[in-house]
């Protein structure tokens, strides 16, 4: 295995959001199987060697293809993209009003009448904007638009920390 | 990561933390976000006829040193020119607080937030 190739290649998958998800799956167990460092143990040094970094290399492959986000990052970093780049602070207007309002709502959360409800009805809604925003990211990806599809990752982080963050309060307030 | 004590000051006494009415044509209103860290930061002046910052206020969603430096800039605006508010580095800030190289990206909001404010209220004019 080229170890200096894309993981998309190197898993036998086409270069694109839209994957097959269980065969990512059965592509990573048998090329892991195939590469697993203890079917190495009587071979030299090199070859052991060879086979930790494979090894690490499928594990890393494997979580990037299969989180929506870090595929979106992964498919514009191949693009010479940096997405995620901390000096870029510009975002539309209408998305950032509208992660203020849904912070706001999180920080009175614990405060309202049937907090477990209020949760999930939040938890619902991000859900919901997750999936929108993957399928504005691959219609934007598949077009070529790729500042376009650059914005929508950004969308995608921000609403992944609110996720984070909603089960973070979940956790405190429901234990 | 240790806090320098200025971002733990700003961060448990946070200054001017609020909203102005964003339909007023003397406020400008900034808003900025962080795609790196999910940080989101609105930040509002209150300008004066003569073109001086009389009032600031700033409501930051995200980590201590990006509550810090939203909170040390709005203190610093206060009786600035829109000139030499448009001014202010995001070096200063972070040179104030003390930030860690990782931290860097707050005070680039902060900096940011301020020249978005300053360009609202602008075209409002």
């Amino acid at each position: 295995m080229d170890l200096t190739k894309d993981y998309f290649s190197n898993l036998g998958l086409p270069c694109s959001y839209q994957i097959d998800l269980a065969a990512l799956a059965d592509s990573h167990r048998l090329l892991q199987q195939t590469h697993h460092p203890d079917r190495f143990a009587a071979s030299d040094e090199a070859e052991q060697r060879q086979a930790v970094q494979t090894a690490s290399y499928l594990n890393q492959a494997y979580g990037v293809l299969r989180s929506p986000l870090k595929r979106a990052i992964y498919l514009l970093e191949l693009q010479g993209m940096e997405p995620l780049a901390p000096t870029n602070t510009s975002m539309p207007m209408d998305f950032l009003l509208q992660q203020m309002q849904l912070r706001e709502r999180m920080e009175e959360l614990p405060a309202a009448a049937d907090v477990e409800a209020e949760l999930e009805q939040l938890a619902d809604e991000l859900l919901v904007m997750h999936k929108q925003l993957q399928t504005d990211f691959a219609a934007a990806y598949e077009a070529g638009q790729l500042p376009a599809a650059e914005v929508v990752v950004r969308k995608l982080q921000f609403i992944e920390k609110l996720q984070q963050e909603c089960n973070d309060l979940e956790g405190r307030l429901l234990d | 990561m240790a806090y320098s004590e200025q971002v733990i000051d700003h961060y448990e006494n946070p200054r001017n933390v609020g909203k102005m009415d964003e339909a007023d044509a003397q406020v400008g209103t900034g808003m900025v976000g962080a795609p790196a860290c999910g940080d989101v930061m609105r930040l509002q002046i209150k300008v004066s006829e003569e073109g001086v910052i009389e009032d600031a206020k700033f409501k930051t969603y995200g980590c201590g040193s990006a509550i810090a430096s939203s909170s040390l800039v709005t203190e610093w605006m206060k009786g600035m020119t829109l000139d030499e508010a448009g001014e202010i580095r995001n070096s200063s800030i972070s040179e104030e607080l003390a930030l860690p190289p990782v931290k860097i990206h707050c005070s680039v909001l902060a900096e940011d937030a301020i020249k978005a404010a300053i360009d609202d209220y602008k075209s409002k004019q």
